[in-house]
């Protein structure tokens, strides 16, 4: 009964309900759209920096993995002392450089990554198959990314020229190569728009001579955690971490969640952003609410107090104007759920245009507890703006409430 | 549909009630003192002028409002002193109020707005639509159950008003010049069903303007400047009849 | 140190996209107590070109770095290109502040500036540049540029020139996407408050209804009334957003100070210009004169009595 009254006092004025609706709605998907913002980046880089297994990563001393170009010295050396951990299951060095890779007229400047494919974590094979350590000494086989094949017209099975120098005009100085394209890979740290290709790491560092002799970029290590609970996989973690950087002064190794918290420091901006907007968000939602629902008992008070004189108690009346707040947050939200999530898919493609991210990386990303929180968060918001003028109109003086519709 | 009966015979007892009201630096004395007995089975008018504090006397009998002196008994229990939710409990089971203005719910049906206190009384959906329909067809709308306030006429919407009045089986019914929206045959009507449902045992006091509706009454109580000046019983109660168009 | 110009410059960008962390150039200060270490040739100025280089070089760091470490010119640092050795000792000659240079922003790795014979030497780079920057007659017009870029492409040899103007294009994308989003979220936003200010609005006028319908029995026409309505709901909105923009105006304050510490940087964040002032107050006026003519419509449509009765 206090639903049907609600909902009748609702459609009385459908033309002001639409509105109240219309304009939650927005700040619905206002909302949604800041906390995917707020949640979306944080969880969408720790599944690209987790996608591989690897929780901890070993770079030259104070550099993030190819932040720069550093690089350290005695590889196979550093790698083979961090096997020797009891913990560590498995190493994966690499090494990136650009080159330039060349067939026919055709040019282009490309990141080169030499990665062993059996402990690799840097791309996924989409097509073809891994490049093999050729015997002797120059790069033979390598693996390439879309960019790659499209931007120097290339497909599987072509042979491509590499060299180290920026321009392959250059004859006289810089290192040479050839390689057969031997398969297709998705890399998951490169950006979209830059060409890629991967060799066996053995392979890059010959090809790059001194320069990359016995040299890496980074080393990923996966740690055994297989039983633990989530608090000691992250002491045996930290332990491993603080052995690498006490063994080895050279380098630094940051966890996964370190990395995840400094790339929140850098998201601050997008993260306070979402967090104003979202507020401001929840106010409107708050305010329209309330502003209806005042509007709407104001006009009712008479009514109200009819139904108290004739026996609904006063958490009867308060029930039936916050299930009126209720309904329209309700209505709104289910809206708002929809819009939201078509903003957001158009605010991501927006923000993924960002030049050198990750293909994989995503502003905005649905996650069902958060867009389930803050869409209940809006929805007791509203429930609850409804609640203030529903007290005043609970408190209404019956005797008095009764007169003044007489005289009105 | 017949009321239920107490054990006793007195089922309102008003003693020596005051009520005023203060309105900035004035104070209204609406009522200044009045003691009332009423029986079970009675059909009460109270007439009086206007502004002699019958709406007053008639809010306290019902608990909707509270007395500053004195005290109501009703069904042997002091209501002056109830709490708000005790109050409303009261209303909603013991008491029918029909109003001069109808104030039905605009937005809820014939059949919608009897079934309020009943819903509210916690009566099961079955039951309290059969209950609602055979009170539409009692006070004559069985036919109209569905419509709105809107598309009812006056008479109709307070026929409305005394079936949602009904709904709980109250002890009693108070209505506030009920025939004051009415012509004199819609009234006449309304006068005729008050009386039927008195014949069959129900205690009505209603406050009037009416001389027609004072006539039919078995005792009339006549107010002026918040005092009883009147209180008389006729002995050969008039029938329905009597007083029907 | 640059060999890879793509990769740095994307990586540079996904930094600036706030998706990076630090990056540092190998910096280690000396132990404590040799902190004031002596001071050789010219501490205060070798930075200037054309002098003979000192035995210990200077250096200039940047603020950042200087406040972090607690590094004060005079003092001396060990400077090493690669982690882990001993390095050079190098003197701090200059402190250095960064440009407000969007794409400084949110870099937070330290910077040091050296002579270029001193990185050459230090990095084992010798006689390697990255660039020329090259400075073209300013009488000579833009025509000049684009023959002179023409002319060194067509010999180039292992390196290409790029016009300025073109690279500023290049490396100004990030700042176009931040741009593009930010005029969507503000979009969104307009949208949202314009539905908010409509809704309000209505729901203001509705509620005077009442008196409508009193002025309406009065004997006012629905000109008349219609007009009153509109009127008082286009100064409401008016009204509404000049307190607006004031609240506005303190909201640019509080952000501006607050990422110039967080990102720690002369950079101006939110400026709240005269032009969008403005465009708050007429669109709200716009809305508020949309919204008074609907809520007025279908009030001088309505009978006076309905509007009583209800
Ligand atoms: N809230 C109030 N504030 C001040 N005075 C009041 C208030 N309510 C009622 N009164 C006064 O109390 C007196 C009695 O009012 P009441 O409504 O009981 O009269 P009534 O007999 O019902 O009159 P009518 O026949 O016109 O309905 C009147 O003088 C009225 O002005
Ligand atoms: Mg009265």
């Amino acid at each position: 009964m206090r639903a049907t009254l609600a909902w009748a006092a609702l459609r009385r004025h459908p033309m002001r309900t639409l509105l109240a609706v219309f304009g939650l709605a927005i700040a619905a998907a206002l909302l949604l759209d800041m906390v995917m913002l707020a949640t979306g980046m944080r969880a969408s880089f720790r599944s690209l920096l987790t996608s591989q297994g690897y929780q901890l990563r070993v770079t030259p001393k104070g550099t993030l993995p190819f932040d720069t170009e550093a690089s350290v010295g005695g590889a196979a050396a550093l790698v083979a002392s961090l096997r020797s951990h009891p913990d560590v299951a498995r190493v994966s060095p690499s090494l990136g450089t650009t080159v330039q890779a060349q067939r026919g007229e055709q040019a282009v400047s490309a990141f080169a990554l030499g990665t062993n494919a059996d402990v690799q974590g840097e791309y996924t094979l989409l097509a073809g198959r891994e490049p093999s350590m050729p015997a002797d000494s120059t790069i033979r086989e390598a693996i390439v990314n879309a960019t790659f094949l499209t931007r120097l017209g290339v497909s599987l099975g072509d042979t491509v020229d590499l060299s180290t120098e920026r321009s392959a005009q250059l004859r006289q100085s810089g290192r040479r190569g050839r390689v057969v394209i031997v398969g297709e890979a998705r890399f998951l740290y490169v950006p979209p728009g830059l060409p890629a290709l991967s060799t066996p790491l053995g392979a890059l560092q010959h090809f790059l001579g001194t320069s990359g002799r016995d040299r890496m970029s980074l080393a990923m290590a996966s740690v055994r955690v297989d039983g633990l609970d989530a608090a000691a996989q992250r002491d045996r973690i930290e332990r491993v971490r603080l052995w690498i950087e006490t063994e080895h002064s050279r380098v630094t190794a940051i966890s996964t969640e370190t990395a995840i918290v400094q790339v929140e420091e850098r998201l601050a901006y997008f993260r306070q952003l979402a967090f104003i907007l979202g507020a401001l968000s929840l106010v409107i939602g708050v305010l329209l609410v309330t502003t209806l629902v005042s509007l709407s008992v104001n006009e009712r008070l008479g009514e109200l107090a009819v139904l108290r004189a004739i026996g609904v108690p006063r958490a009867g009346v308060l029930q039936q104007i916050m299930l009126e707040g209720l309904m329209l947050g309700l209505a709104g939200i289910t809206i708002g759920l929809g819009l939201g999530l078509v903003t957001a898919r158009w605010l991501n493609t927006i923000l993924r245009d960002f030049p050198g991210l990750p293909a994989d990386l995503d502003f905005f990303v649905w996650s069902g507890e958060a867009a389930w929180k803050s869409l209940a968060m809006l929805l007791i918001a509203a429930t609850f703006a409804g609640a203030i003028p529903a007290w005043r109109a609970s408190r209404v003086r019956v005797a008095q409430a009764l007169r003044e519709e007489a005289v009105a | 549909m017949k009321p239920i009966n107490g054990t006793s015979d007195v089922l309102l007892d008003a003693r020596d009630v005051k009520r005023e009201y203060r309105a900035g630096e004035s104070t209204v004395h609406a009522l200044r003192g009045v003691s009332l007995t009423i029986t079970r089975g009675e059909f009460v008018a109270i007439v009086g002028a206007s502004g002699s504090g019958k709406s007053t006397l008639l809010h306290l009998l019902g608990a909707v409002d509270a007395p500053d002196v004195g005290s109501v008994t009703f069904e042997g229990r002091d209501i002056s002193h109830l709490s708000d939710a005790e109050a409303t409990r009261l209303r909603l089971l013991r008491v029918g109020l029909v109003f001069q203005r109808f104030y039905l719910m605009p937005t809820l049906s014939a059949l919608e707005n009897v079934m309020l206190p009943m819903a509210e009384a916690g009566i099961a959906p079955a039951a309290r639509r059969a209950r609602a329909e055979e009170l539409l067809r009692y006070v004559g709308l069985g036919e109209r159950t569905g419509h709105r306030p809107t598309q009812l006429s006056g008479g109709e919407q307070q026929r409305v008003a005394v079936a949602r009045a009904l709904a709980n089986q109250p002890a009693l019914l108070l209505a506030d010049e009920p025939t004051g929206e009415l012509d004199a045959a819609t009234g006449a009507a309304l006068i005729a069903l008050l009386q039927r449902l008195n014949a069959d045992g129900l205690t009505c006091v209603l406050v009037t303007h009416d001389a027609a509706l004072a006539q039919s009454a078995q005792r009339v109580i006549t107010m002026r400047d918040g005092r009883i000046v009147h209180d008389t019983r006729s002995d050969t109660a008039p029938t329905a009849g009597d007083i029907a168009p | 140190m640059t060999r890879l110009p793509k990769t740095r410059e994307a990586i540079r960008r996904l930094a600036v996209a706030l998706c990076a962390t630090v990056g540092v150039v190998a910096w280690q200060p000396l132990p404590a107590q040799s902190a004031p270490g002596p001071v050789i040739g010219a501490p205060r100025d070798p930075l200037v070109p054309g002098r003979r280089p000192p035995l210990v070089r200077g250096i200039a760091v940047d603020e950042r770095l200087a406040s972090d470490a607690g590094v004060q010119v005079g003092d001396t640092l060990r400077l090493s290109a690669e982690a882990g050795t001993v390095g050079e000792p190098v003197v701090v000659s200059a402190l250095v502040r960064r440009a407000a240079d969007p794409s400084e922003v949110a870099r937070s790795e330290y910077r040091v500036r050296l002579h270029l014979d001193h990185l050459q030497r230090l990095t084992g780079s010798a006689d390697r540049v990255d660039r020329f920057a090259v400075a073209i007659n300013a009488e000579a017009g833009p025509a000049a540029v684009d023959s002179f870029l023409a002319g060194v492409n067509h010999v180039a040899f292992g390196f290409r020139a790029h016009a300025s103007r073109d690279v500023a294009v290049q490396s100004s994308r990030t700042f176009q996407v931040v741009d593009r989003f930010h005029r969507a979220i503000g979009g969104i936003t307009i949208v949202a408050s314009a539905v908010f200010l409509l809704c309000i609005l209505l729901l203001k006028v509705e509620e005077r209804r009442r008196a409508v319908a009193a002025l309406r029995l009065a004997g006012l026409s629905r000109r008349t009334v219609a007009l009153s309505v509109i009127a008082e709901a286009a100064v409401v909105a008016v009204l509404g957003s000049a307190a607006g923009a004031a609240i506005g105006w303190v909201a640019t304050l509080l952000v501006n100070a607050h990422y110039q510490r967080v990102f720690r940087t002369p950079l101006t964040f939110a400026l709240l210009t005269p032009r969008i002032a403005l465009f708050a107050v007429a669109l709200s006026l716009l809305l508020g004169i949309v919204a008074g003519s609907l809520a007025a419509w279908r009030l001088v449509r309505t009978p006076p009595l309905t509007l009583l009765g209800r």
